[in-house]
């Protein structure tokens, strides 16, 4: 998936599940997930969000495994250029990367 | 105010007041954008850089715990990890819309490129770094130490120009909310003209209709006042106005007496109610005429109705295309008139009956009188043998004169009769006036020289032909002579002139020197059938006819009859000829010919 985030010059092609597929493939129930990243920061993202796009989560960038350095090993990653400018900034915070856990609530 | 000035001046107003607004729109939005700039600068650009200053001091941490802390708390891994997560914050100063940001902020960038390089040159040590190597760790933890300083001396700047740039920002903010502030006033001072305009609008606007209303009213009024009836359509025919008199004429059509009915509709409803008498029995071709007669007025008109009221109606085109219609009740004046021309008639009746009984009398009359007369001369001329008595003579001698008297009174009735009934005619001829006044005058010398009375005649010479009837004029010539010498008291005399007047008719004059008369008694002698009764008169044989005969025949020859008369000096009476009866002398013909 193409994409073009306000932390990177321009257009960045990332790779990985679609965050539907892997909820549907361990069967998870819930209306939100928290994910948690390495440095235990956690965000909540309703679950909702992932029939209504096509969110995945990435695990590489341009073809090449994420590094932590390069914000991996896991990085949730939102269709952004569909969106208006405005929703953009909205959908970016829910962008959580360098992912280590989601829990489903 | 003239309405295209005040368009102009609402139209510059309204342009005024949305220039104003578009500013304002404008003003509103630069705000909310530099709001909006300054929340996330705040949040964003500073944080950067403090959250790789903390991942670098928890990476150089997390080292120290490695080396010389217990292993179970950080691992090898976990070192790495910090490393990498340390490393991971780096990208963020050169790239994105935070990385754009820093490069204006001082060495920032450059910081940020020099950790990565020492993170490059690190990353191998310190994954092969062992617990307890402390001076390679001293080595590796100097070169990462290093970095701390120049990061926070970034962070640093980045707080300054923040600040500045927030200073910038305050200032255009400031500039924002003035020009917000200019644009509120300029809104406010455009609406509050509009709207003062407004309300003088409004002002002038009532006032107008105020008077206009007034204006109405008094013209309503005045309408109203009207003793005619009064009624005004408009181009489209239909009624606009009309007033109470108009309403009272048209009884049967005043439930269709409201403006905005058609003038059509009033006329059928007075023809379908039988109102019109001259329209029964023909009324969609009387409604046509009278629907023609509105569309192309022309003079007045009159109409009777049914309930014996006449109207005069009078209708003009008013300039709008509009039809103004007037209705004057005549109906005491027609009546007046139809009063007047039945006496009129009556009159005349009896005159003629008077007339015709007179003709038939006379003829009736003389019949028998010719026979009296005829045997009363061949008795008085003993034309069969001699009477005996001489008396008998003198008998006869008087049956004659009498009979003859008779028979002038009734030729004079018969003459007037025939003058009134317009049947007695003139024998029109060129008249030498002289030579019939001659005869005239012979005829009366007899009798003039009996009573005394001297006849003369002044003719003017070259006296012009009279288009005329001889008779008639000798006949007047012996009436007025003859009623002078028989009226004559003892012994007088009578003059008869003829001559030209100024206006070129030609006047006859018979004057004498007689008892005269009073003004009462001239103008009785001119009507017919009267006689004087004057003690100083002797006894007459006039028929009481010689003067209005006299004065009907000069009348019939179009001229003009006179009578002058005082008491004890005389009597002329005067016959003037119209020049239209003088036949111009020959000589003057001639004379204009040659001319």
């Amino acid at each position: 998936m193409s994409v073009t985030t306000s932390w990177t010059d321009g257009t960045q092609d990332f790779s990985g599940v679609l965050m539907r597929d892997l909820l549907a493939a361990v069967g998870a129930q819930g209306k939100t997930v928290e994910a948690v990243t390495l440095n235990d920061y956690t965000y909540t993202i309703e679950i909702k969000d992932f029939s209504l796009y096509p969110v995945i989560m990435a695990t590489k960038l341009n073809g090449e495994v994420l590094k932590v350095r390069d914000k991996g090993p896991l990085w949730i990653i939102y269709p952004l250029d569909r969106f208006a400018e405005q929703q953009r900034a909205f959908m970016e915070q829910r962008m959580v990367w360098q992912l280590r856990q989601l829990i489903v609530q | 105010m003239k309405p295209r000035k005040l368009l102009s001046v609402y139209s510059l107003l309204g342009v005024i007041m949305l220039a104003f607004s578009i500013s304002m729109i404008l003003s509103f939005n630069n705000l909310r954008k530099y709001e909006k700039l300054a929340q996330s600068e705040v949040t964003d650009a500073t944080w950067i850089i403090y959250q790789a200053e903390i991942e670098l001091t928890r990476f150089l941490n997390s080292l120290d715990v490695y080396m010389f802390g217990e292993t179970s708390i950080y691992s090898r891994e976990d070192v790495i990890e910090r490393m990498e997560i340390f490393w991971s914050r780096l990208p963020l100063f050169l790239e994105g819309r935070e990385g754009r940001k820093l490069s204006k902020i001082g060495n920032t960038q450059e910081a940020a490129r020099t950790a990565l390089d020492v993170l490059e040159r690190m990353e191998p040590r310190v994954i092969a770094l062992e617990r307890g190597d402390t001076e390679e760790y001293l080595d590796i933890r100097a070169e990462l130490r290093g970095l701390l300083e120049p990061l926070h001396k970034t962070l640093m700047d980045a707080r300054q120009w923040q600040e500045g740039a927030a200073l910038i920002r305050s200032e255009r903010l400031d500039r924002g909310y003035i020009e917000l502030l200019l644009a509120s006033v300029g809104i406010l001072m455009s609406g509050g003209c509009l709207l003062l305009l407004l309300l003088h609008e409004i002002r002038e606007a009532r006032r107008a209709q105020v008077s206009e209303k007034s204006a109405l009213s008094r013209l309503s009024d005045a309408i109203e006042s009207f003793s005619d009836g009064f009624s005004l359509f408009d181009k489209d025919d239909r009624l606009v106005m009309c007033n109470q008199e108009f309403r009272r004429m048209h009884p049967q059509a005043t439930d269709k007496l409201v403006p905005g009915v058609e003038f059509e509709k009033i006329v059928r409803a007075n023809v379908d109610k039988g109102q019109i008498l001259e329209a029964i029995g023909q009324e969609d071709e009387w409604v046509k005429r009278r629907m023609r007669l509105h569309r192309n007025p022309g003079g007045d008109f009159e109409i009777k109705f049914a309930d014996g009221h006449w109207l005069r109606i009078s209708e003009r085109r008013t300039g709008d295309g509009g039809c103004v219609s007037i209705r004057t009740d005549i109906t005491a004046l027609k009546q007046r008139q139809e009063d007047l021309s039945s006496q009129q008639q009556r009159a005349d009746s009896a005159n003629k009956a008077k007339t015709d009984f007179l003709l038939t009398m006379s003829h009736e009359l003389r019949t028998p009188l010719n026979a009296i007369m005829g045997f009363s001369e061949v008795m008085k001329q003993q034309l069969r043998g001699p009477l005996g008595d001489a008396r008998y003579v003198d008998y006869a001698n008087d049956i004659y004169d009498s009979a003859n008297h008779l028979l002038a009174v009734i030729s004079n009735i018969l003459d007037i009769s025939r003058i009134e009934a317009g049947r007695l005619e003139l024998d029109e001829q060129a008249v030498v006036i002289g030579d019939e006044i001659d005869k005239a005058l012979r005829q009366l010398e007899e009798e003039a020289r009996g009573a005394d009375v001297k006849l003369a005649s002044e003719i003017e010479p070259d006296l012009p032909l009279l288009l005329g009837d001889a008779h008639k004029i000798q006949q007047i010539v012996i009436n007025l002579v003859g009623n002078a010498v028989r009226y004559m008291p003892d012994s007088g005399r009578v003059t008869v002139r003829a001559h030209r007047e100024q206006e070129g008719g030609i006047v006859l004059n018979v004057e004498d020197d007689g008892a005269g008369m009073s003004a009462e008694d001239v103008e009785r002698v001119i009507s017919p059938f009267v006689r004087l009764s004057n003690p100083m008169v002797r006894a007459h044989d006039g028929t009481g006819l010689g003067l209005p005969l006299v004065k009907a025949l000069v009348e019939l020859h179009g001229g003009q009859f006179m009578l002058a008369s005082e008491v004890g000096k005389g009597t002329t009476g005067t016959a003037i000829f119209p020049k239209s009866r003088v036949i111009q002398p020959e000589a003057t013909l001639l004379q204009d010919g040659s001319a």
